[in-house]
């Protein structure tokens, strides 16, 4: 995480500087420069701001995580174009006809010199802008209009789909096995049929990703870990460990046996009153309350007991920590 | 010669007005919104507290059931008495409890556990704060009325999405609302009157209510909730 910390300061300072020059290179120049620089600057400055705020998501409030992902995302992909349209005109000299004012070609025209804005113009903007935000305020208050429910579903955020394989393992409900592994290798296949047997729990509750969004609300079901794991773990050590297995076999992730059992870690089958999708892991993924969406593993095959513990996929191919904790 | 200045002159101070427009209109709440909060937050802070409740509950102006009890977030009891056809009470006592709940009727136990049917009948009494909370996401406007050491809130409700009360299924309604008074910030009392629009989804032969009525009041005590007694742990599993 260190790393990942120098790594970021270093490229941010590289950023500012660059950008400080290329600021002042474009003081006396073209308009069209002033406003390659200024737009740089704005979605870069957003960019950076809103991967702050992802990057210490603890501290902020789940809507500013979600907005944070949401201007992250566009001024990455409004950047991007940007910078390869603007590297590819100055690579193969493409000439797009502008004004030429607007290439400093030519005096600017007086409709735009006249209107250079000085500082009365601007407390006069805010004095309005001002008044007329208190005047805004004042018509929202007085209009006959209940939204904060309405808006409350619309916030709770919405589920982004990640996988690690480029497809996702397709099971029918009646196929599809878990096989819980003990320690000396004996191995017990379970089928829905003997999910269904146990308790099963409804539970509401925010799910979190490591990379910043949220969404508030969310109403799980299924079965606590504990209930399914208690004849596997009785006469085992306290520092068991276990190791839940994805069926794309690419994914897996492992926790201490106390944080399945002792934490109300679930098996998942309903998400929102539905089974779950696909997408989502259909029929069956871990969740733990209290830690980040890469610790549910989707498509639960595999549960298997182990005396070490396991790094998991994103510690192997990531720098996740291993207790994915919130 | 009048230098023309459109910028400085029309499009500044425009935009300044409709940016300051917006941004208040989005920004601030609106009194609806502003009352729905505090009565939520004055639902959601009274849920540490115990309760003696009192209810009756009516289908098209006839009695359906009362009951009376204690209620607190852990657990709840309550006595409930439902008239049969011949002018007679058939009554029972409720244990509720957040997982499971124990019924003594005739000197018998049952014992069931969440979810169950029996939650339906139960309803609002397994948490009559919260289920206020979650029946006021349907509310289309709501007004607030206040009087010395009474402050009534009244929510007015045009159509839910289907959901069920007490086996009754609601959707379009006609003039139902719910009224909550408050006394020193306590919850007071508790009315809800629902004229439900018999759904296209029923079939015209299936029975369903013109009105309902829920009453309930509150009286905040220092009892403790009845303790479960001993021989509830004989009890027989309910269907």
């Amino acid at each position: 995480m260190a790393i990942h910390i120098v790594i970021a300061i270093f490229y941010v300072g590289i950023m500012l500087v660059s950008i400080y020059h290329a600021y002042r290179y474009s003081e006396k120049r073209a308009p069209i420069k002033k406003f390659n620089i200024w737009l740089f600057i704005i979605l870069f400055s957003l960019w950076l701001c809103s991967g702050i705020l992802m990057y210490f998501q603890q501290l902020v409030p789940v809507w500013v995580r979600n907005n944070s992902v949401i201007i992250h995302d566009w001024s990455t992909w409004t950047a991007i174009p940007w910078i390869l349209f603007h590297g590819y005109g100055h690579l193969f000299k493409v000439r797009i006809p502008w004004p030429n004012w607007w290439r400093g070609r030519k005096q600017v025209p007086d409709w735009i010199s006249e209107n250079k804005l000085g500082r009365r113009d601007v407390t006069k903007s805010l004095l309005l802008f001002l008044v007329f935000i208190f005047l805004g305020g004042w018509i929202r208050w007085v209009t006959p209009v209940l939204s904060i429910p309405e808006n409350q579903e619309k916030r709770r955020g919405y589920f982004r789909i990640y996988n690690v394989t480029n497809d996702y393992p397709r099971y029918e409900e009646e196929d599809w096995k878990v096989a819980i592994v003990d320690l000396n290798q004996v191995k017990e296949e379970l089928t829905m049929k003997d999910m269904r047997k146990l308790p099963w729990h409804s539970i509401v509750d925010d799910f979190h990703c490591v990379t910043g969004w949220s969404v508030r609300g969310v109403e799980l079901r299924g079965i606590y870990l504990k209930d399914l794991l208690e004849a596997y773990y009785r006469n085992h050590p306290e520092d068991t460990y276990v190791t839940v297995y994805s069926g794309d076999e690419l994914y897996y992730d492992s926790f201490t046996i106390s944080q399945l059992l002792d934490e109300e870690a679930m098996l998942i089958f309903e998400l929102d009153g539905l089974p779950l999708r696909k997408s989502q892991g259909f029929p069956c993924r871990l969740y733990h309350p209290n830690m980040y969406g890469y610790k549910s593993v989707k498509w639960v095959t595999r549960i298997q007991l182990t005396a070490g513990r396991e790094q998991g996929y994103w510690q192997t191919n990531g720098d996740y920590d291993l207790d994915g904790y919130l | 010669m009048a230098i023309y200045k459109p910028v400085k002159k029309w499009l500044l101070p425009l935009l300044s007005i409709v940016i300051g427009l917006s941004m208040g209109y989005a920004l601030f709440l609106s009194k609806e919104d502003y009352q729905y909060s505090q009565w939520v937050t004055l639902l959601e802070d009274s849920q540490t507290n115990r309760y003696k409740i009192e209810s009756a509950y009516k289908w098209d102006n006839n009695v359906y059931s009362k009951s009376q009890g204690i209620w607190s977030e852990e657990n709840s009891y309550y006595q409930i008495a439902t008239p049969i056809s011949d002018g007679d009470e058939f009554s029972f006592e409720a244990y509720v409890f957040e997982e499971e709940f124990y019924l003594k009727s005739s000197g018998e136990w049952f014992v069931g556990t969440f979810p169950h049917s029996f939650t339906e009948e139960l309803a609002p009494l397994n948490n009559p704060l919260k289920w206020a909370v979650d029946v006021l996401k349907h509310a289309e406007h709501i007004s607030k009325n206040k009087n010395r050491d009474y402050v009534t809130y009244k929510a007015t409700f045009k159509a839910f999405p289907s959901i069920d009360f007490r086996g009754t299924l609601l959707s379009k309604q006609d003039n139902t609302y719910l009224e909550m008074t408050f006394k020193r910030g306590e919850p007071f009392s508790l009315e809800w009157v629902v004229n439900p629009i018999h759904p296209d989804s029923l079939g015209p032969l299936v029975s369903y209510p013109e009105t309902l009525t829920y009453r309930l009041s509150f009286d905040t005590t220092k009892n403790t909730v009845p303790a479960l007694p001993a021989e509830a742990k004989e009890a027989e599993e309910i269907d």
